[in-house]
């Protein structure tokens, strides 16, 4: 480093008393300045990253479209072999499995939501619900599994049983309406 | 309450209350974003109404009267407007009040709501009144004086003769001075009763004295009711302290540890089950090995025989080793035998325990009663002797649970509604104090609670009325229901003969709310009453509510169960025992006909419907009611642990769950209550649409009477009529859809009306039957020159022929 001008000792002086004073444990009052908004910086961007968190959800796929639910109310995945039709039972009932000590309804969401569809013959999974200790199924043509949604961008949805719609058209349901509301 | 069955019973109070505070919290966000929804208003205000009731079962002031007052918050709700910011953030808060109460409560400490006060207020009730507490008896006695006061002002406002308003109001005096003794009440009461002596001269004066009376009335009536207060906390505080809790040896179990015992018992048996069809398995499977193992021997007798010698010595090795693997698998298939056997007895003993550890003192759902019934008396001013028999009869922990809020429901009304005033009673001749008795009786494998008061009985005018204003039924319909029907109309949603909204019997979501538990327990419920002498409910539930029996059989293509039970007997049936009986299918079973009908047609599944001459029966029977329900194959009888479906499947109301059968396969069991309903058109036809109406015109009152009767079984209304005028007249004010009518009547005739009504354009496309008891040619030349439609000889009615004809001329309704 080559100095154009005179040293300017006043200048160093201060940087040095600077510098000893942080080794020393004692910031002077430019550096706290400097260092607590550092500090702020930082536990924004913590506080920010808590708000982006993401939302553990499964997702299936029914009718040709994405829906999911929230992992926490995932009481079993089936295979929809075990199904038995119930008597003379309305088309949006699929019938009854047993979901490991109890004996669950199976829903088609399809026909819940209004849509085309009816039968099981594409139907091979059963996503097996828990709501306020009602526990029931929700057939679906295929598992996507786990996937972290980021709350970033998620809409609430315009209509139906849906705690929110992500970007992609993943619709959340909203499991205290599903089956509850209105029947297609 | 006392507080060692307070503590016993908290945790399963503060369970429930928590399902219920979380259904009216999210029912309150749901109405907030979508107030059209009327089910989830309804919903919000039972769960609030079955909170209060338990609370109120339980002696928790505050949280009875918070819940209350959630209710109450949403009796005026209106669609249109929605909810507003604020009343929805003043049930959220006493929600929250409400999950502090509890959670006081769990620690153990007495669950009350600090800032009750404010929550009321927020919820637009005034804090006054408070409903969970029990008045100290002398605030009763104010209180009820109050009322004979004020009963007394209004007597004295009335025109009354000289002597008669001066003995009156010096009564009334007297009544207010003996108020003087209540704690700083002294001046008011002076107060009263001199304005009341002044009154015993009418006049200008006595105006002014009735105008100063209303006000220290109000007063007086408010500060009684706030004094109380404390009072009920201090009689609370020395029940406490007495602490006389009687040393019961018994521990507590959570209810949720009992259901899971339950479950994991249930596959211990589904095992077993499977394991002793594999015993079978292996068993038949050695037989068909010995049956191979011979043949194979015979091929080598044959080779022997035909001279081959290539291979004989390992074939006779073979055999004989195969001998030695069939003895292996048959010890094998008694082992499995034994070993499921032994399981099975196992199990059977468990199960037994496990009924027993579920079996708890009826004594623990009476107990609310005697406390129930003081309250509301006290606040009615009413007087009420409680009984209480069969407290040491055991019942399932879960069907006390679900009867605790039914029979407080049932308590309240008969003290509310049945049970008369002191004045009443006096009047009548019985004895001032009511009568109310609670009792359980076994009664095999179900078990009763009746609930029994001395009071007025019902008015089925007084329900025909209600249930005609709150649009129940229609006029028309209203008026035709006999006595019994019309109680039934009292357990619908929406239906209280309360004139007044009281906080005692709620707001018409009471007797719906007991059906609904009794149709939850598989049980019934019956009324009988006598006017003027008592009304008694008769409850009857299943003793237990673990594994039932059921029966298994198809019907259409479908496997179904129904409780064994429900099922008085299964038959085969010839053809020729079915048959019409006014218009309906009956099957004959023994000497009686049974309304009959094909299940799977019934439930409206699509049955491939192939009847041979011969068909299988179910004789189903609930509640007094009974039914044939035909059946393509009974395949068997298992024990099964049925599972509700869930409040998604409700709305299918002939499924009352789903079991699992030993051979792991899932099957529906269908609720008899729904399918005899169904299957009996006649309640059917009443809750549906508007039926088809008859106008029957005859003189003879017997004739008139029959042809109605008969017609009223196969379904239709009927208007009747004692001659062709009255029934022109009925016909143009009421309409009909076909008249039936006498040929011979005086003022105006069959043909006569025949004639008039062809001749109204109104009127004229009405079918018109004529029916008369002469069958000359002429006769019936006549009436179809009149412009007759059908033409019936009398003695055709009784074979069926009238109905057979009503049905032909009917127009097709749209």
């Amino acid at each position: 480093m080559a100095a154009d001008g005179p040293v300017d000792f006043e200048a160093l002086r201060r940087r040095l008393d600077d510098a000893t004073r942080s080794l020393a444990g004692e910031a002077g009052p430019e550096a706290r300045r400097r260092i607590l908004e550092e500090r702020a910086a930082v536990v924004a961007t913590t506080r920010e990253a808590v708000r982006t968190e993401s939302v553990p959800v499964l997702a299936f796929r029914v009718g040709g479209e994405r829906y999911a639910v929230e992992v926490a109310s995932v009481f079993q995945v089936l295979e929809s072999r075990g199904l038995a039709p119930l008597p003379a039972a309305p088309p949006w009932l699929l019938g009854a499995l047993v979901a490991r000590t109890r004996v669950v309804p199976v829903l088609d969401l399809r026909l819940l939501l209004g849509l085309e569809g009816g039968g099981m013959s594409d139907l091979a999974k059963v996503v097996v619900v828990e709501h306020e200790g009602d526990v029931f199924g929700l057939a679906a043509e295929d598992l996507e599994g786990r996937i972290e949604v980021p709350k970033e961008g998620l809409a609430p949805a315009a209509s139906g049983p849906f705690h929110w719609v992500a970007p992609d058209r993943l619709a959340l349901l909203d499991l205290a309406r599903v089956g509850l509301e209105t029947r297609g | 309450m006392e507080r060692s069955l307070l503590r016993q019973l908290w945790p399963i109070f503060s369970a429930e209350a928590r399902e219920h505070l979380a259904v009216i919290g999210t029912g309150v966000l749901d109405l907030e974003r979508d107030p059209s929804q009327q089910g989830v208003l309804e919903r919000v205000r039972r769960t609030a109404h079955s909170l209060k009731g338990s609370a109120g079962s339980l002696g928790l002031a505050d949280l009875e009267r918070l819940a209350h007052a959630v209710e109450s918050s949403l009796a005026g709700f209106d669609a249109s407007e929605g909810l507003s910011r604020d009343a929805v953030q003043a049930a959220l808060d006493a929600i929250e009040g409400i999950e502090g109460a509890l959670a006081a409560g769990d620690a153990g400490e007495e669950p009350r709501v600090a800032t009750l006060d404010a929550l009321l207020s927020a919820l637009g009730v005034e804090a006054h009144a408070p409903a969970g507490h029990t008045p100290a008896a002398a605030e009763i006695a104010g209180q009820a004086s109050v009322d004979g006061l004020e009963a007394a002002l209004a007597a004295l406002c009335t025109p009354l003769e000289p002597s008669e308003r001066s003995r009156a109001a010096d009564e009334a005096a007297r009544a207010a001075e003996s108020l003087a003794r209540l704690p700083g009440q002294a001046e008011r009461a002076g107060r009263i009763a001199g304005a009341f002596r002044s009154m015993a001269g009418g006049g200008e004066e006595a105006a002014r004295a009735a105008a100063a009376l209303a006000g220290d009335l109000v007063d007086l009536r408010e500060s009684l009711e706030k004094g109380s207060r404390p009072a009920a906390a201090a009689e609370a505080s020395k029940a406490e302290a007495r602490g006389d809790a009687p040393t019961d040896r018994s521990i507590r179990v959570l209810a949720s540890a009992l259901d899971s015992l339950a479950r994991q018992l249930e596959l211990l048996t589904l095992t077993e089950g499977r394991h002793s069809r594999r015993a079978r398995d292996l068993a038949s499977a050695e037989a068909a090995m010995r049956e191979a193992t011979g043949r194979v021997e015979e091929a080598a007798t044959a080779l022997r025989s035909a001279g081959v010698a290539t291979g004989r010595a390992a074939l006779v090795d073979g055999v004989a080793r195969l001998r030695q693997v069939a003895g292996d698998v048959a010890r094998l298939a008694r082992e499995g035998r034994r070993d499921a056997e032994g399981q099975r007895l196992a199990a059977a003993v468990l199960r037994e325990d496990l009924r027993a550890l579920r079996m708890v003192p009826a004594g623990l759902l009476l107990e609310p009663v005697r406390r129930v019934a003081r309250e509301v008396a006290g606040r009615l001013g009413r007087d009420v002797e409680v009984e209480l028999t069969g407290g040491e009869v055991k019942l399932d922990r879960r069907v006390v649970d679900a009867l605790r809020d039914p029979l407080v429901h049932l308590v309240r009304n008969a003290v509310d509604h049945g049970i008369e005033s002191p004045v009443e009673r006096i009047a009548a001749g019985k004895p001032v104090a009511g009568r109310l008795s609670a009792r359980v009786e076994p009664r095999g494998t179900r078990v009763g609670l009746v609930i029994e008061d001395d009071g007025r009985g019902l008015d089925p005018d007084a329900i025909r009325r209600s249930a005609v204003s709150k649009g129940i039924v229609t006029p028309e319909a209203a008026v035709r229901l006999g006595e019994d029907e019309v109680v039934r109309l009292l357990f619908q949603a929406g239906f209280s003969t309360a004139q007044e909204v009281t906080e005692i019997s709620g707001r018409g979501v009471g007797l719906d709310v007991v059906q609904e538990a009794l149709t939850r327990l598989q049980g019934t419920i019956d009324v009988r009453w006598e006017a003027g002498r008592f009304t008694r409910f008769d409850l009857e539930v299943p003793l237990s509510l673990a594994a039932t029996a059921a029966l298994l059989f198809r019907t259409g293509r479908d496997v179904a169960a129904l409780p064994a039970e429900t099922v008085e007997r299964v038959l085969l049936h010839e053809d020729g025992e079915l048959g019409t009986v006014a218009g309906r299918v009956m099957l004959r079973v023994g000497g009686e006909q049974l309304p009959y009908a094909h299940l799977a047609r019934l439930l409206g599944a699509n049955a491939a419907q192939a009847h041979g001459s011969r068909g299988v029966a179910l004789i189903l029977r609930h509640g007094g009611q009974r039914a044939a329900l035909g059946v393509e194959e009974i395949l068997g009888q298992q024990e099964l642990v049925v599972s509700p479906l869930g409040a998604r499947v409700a709305a299918v109301t002939h499924l009352a769950g789903a079991a699992m059968l030993d051979d792991g396969h899932v099957v529906g069991v269908l609720a008899a209550p729904e399918i005899l309903r169904r299957a009996h058109p006649a309640t059917a036809a009443r809750t549906a649409a508007p039926r088809t109406r008859v106008l029957v015109a005859d003189d003879a009152l017997t004739t008139r009477s029959a042809m109605k009767a008969l017609l009223e079984i196969a379904g239709y209304a009927v208007l009747a009529a004692a001659d062709g005028e009255e029934a022109l007249a009925l016909l143009r004010e009421s309409g009909a859809q076909i008249v039936v009518s006498d040929v011979q009547m005086p003022r105006m005739d069959g043909l006569g009306l025949c004639r008039a009504v062809k001749a109204d354009p109104k009127l004229r496309s009405t079918p018109v039957i004529l029916v008369t008891s002469l069958d000359a040619p002429e006769d019936r030349a006549a009436g179809l020159e009149a412009g007759a439609d059908g033409y019936l000889v009398k003695r055709e009615v009784e074979r069926g022929k009238l109905l057979e004809l009503v049905r032909q001329l009917l127009p097709a309704r749209p």
